[in-house]
């Protein structure tokens, strides 16, 4: 495709930008200054890859950089963090399987969540990462990403207003109860 | 093959189906329903929940995901590169 070797730096970075500015999203909810904050980590990946360790997982790598970039802007107060899920609307486009609204409510509940629980679980819930990779982009213990992933799980059930099955009674079917997810139908 | 393999596949989950049919919906709960049948069948409505849940979020995510890589970041990563080379 290019004349450049097929594992060049640059095509690591270029084919690790989409999982980062949805990464950087998913943070900061706000798809103007998560381009910032992409921005800023390629330039200081670009400029310490020196420091990376070859044969590493480049993508945990940037992740643990764009991580720590949000949070000393966060400390500086250089961000306002925006839970509403409006940020959904400047996107270019959205998917067909789930109608726009539905995305809403999801992105609304997930908006909710303790930002931590929000973390752990896009990590491992969304981009794939093993348990241990989340614990060291995070900067904790593989035992803290987990319960983080089981709290936040637990969490975003109860904000889409699916409480714990054995409040249905004994009648209730799995059916039924995924009849009442918002996520299916609801608005159309 | 596979259909002959799907097919026993099949007449054996209807049979298990039929052994453990749930309970109509619109008739009175039996009372001697066990508790542990209830707490596997919860067990059971949880994972399906989680399952569903696991998938939505990754494809709210894949949305992301999804979006086109705006040029300025290529233009940045080109830039990065020629200066290096330079150096």
């Amino acid at each position: 495709l290019t004349d450049r070797p097929p594992d060049s730096l640059r095509d690591a970075f270029v084919g690790a930008i989409p999982h980062l500015r949805a990464f950087a999203i998913s943070l900061c909810r706000d798809v103007q200054l998560a381009d910032d904050l992409v921005q800023e980590t390629l330039v200081k990946a670009w400029q310490k890859h020196g420091s990376f360790a070859a044969g590493t997982n480049l993508k945990a790598w940037l992740f643990t950089i764009l991580r720590n970039t949000y949070f000393s802007e966060l400390r500086k107060n250089h961000l306002v963090v925006d839970s509403n899920g409006e940020y959904l609307e400047r996107l270019s486009h959205h998917p067909e399987q789930l109608g726009h609204l539905d995305l809403q409510d999801f992105s609304a509940a997930l908006g909710k969540l303790e930002p931590a629980q929000r973390e752990a679980l896009i990590l491992v819930g969304a981009e794939g990462f093993s348990y241990e990779e989340a614990a060291q982009i995070c900067g904790c213990a593989v035992g803290t990403i987990k319960s983080r992933v089981n709290r936040g799980r637990q969490r975003l059930a109860e904000l889409l207003q699916v409480s714990a099955p054995k409040e249905f009674g004994p009648d209730a079917t799995s059916e039924s109860i995924l009849a009442r997810l918002p996520l299916a139908n609801r608005h159309r | 093959m596979s259909a002959a393999k799907k097919d026993v596949k099949m007449s054996a989950g209807s049979g298990a189906m039929t052994a453990t049919a749930p309970p109509d919906p619109k008739s009175k709960p039996e009372a001697a329903k066990s508790a542990a049948a209830e707490s596997q069948s919860n067990t059971r409505l949880e994972a399906d929940l989680q399952a569903h849940l696991g998938r939505t979020l990754k494809a709210v995510y894949q949305v992301l995901v999804d979006e086109p890589v705006p040029e300025k970041f290529l233009k940045l990563l080109d830039e990065l590169e020629r200066e290096e080379s330079k150096s």
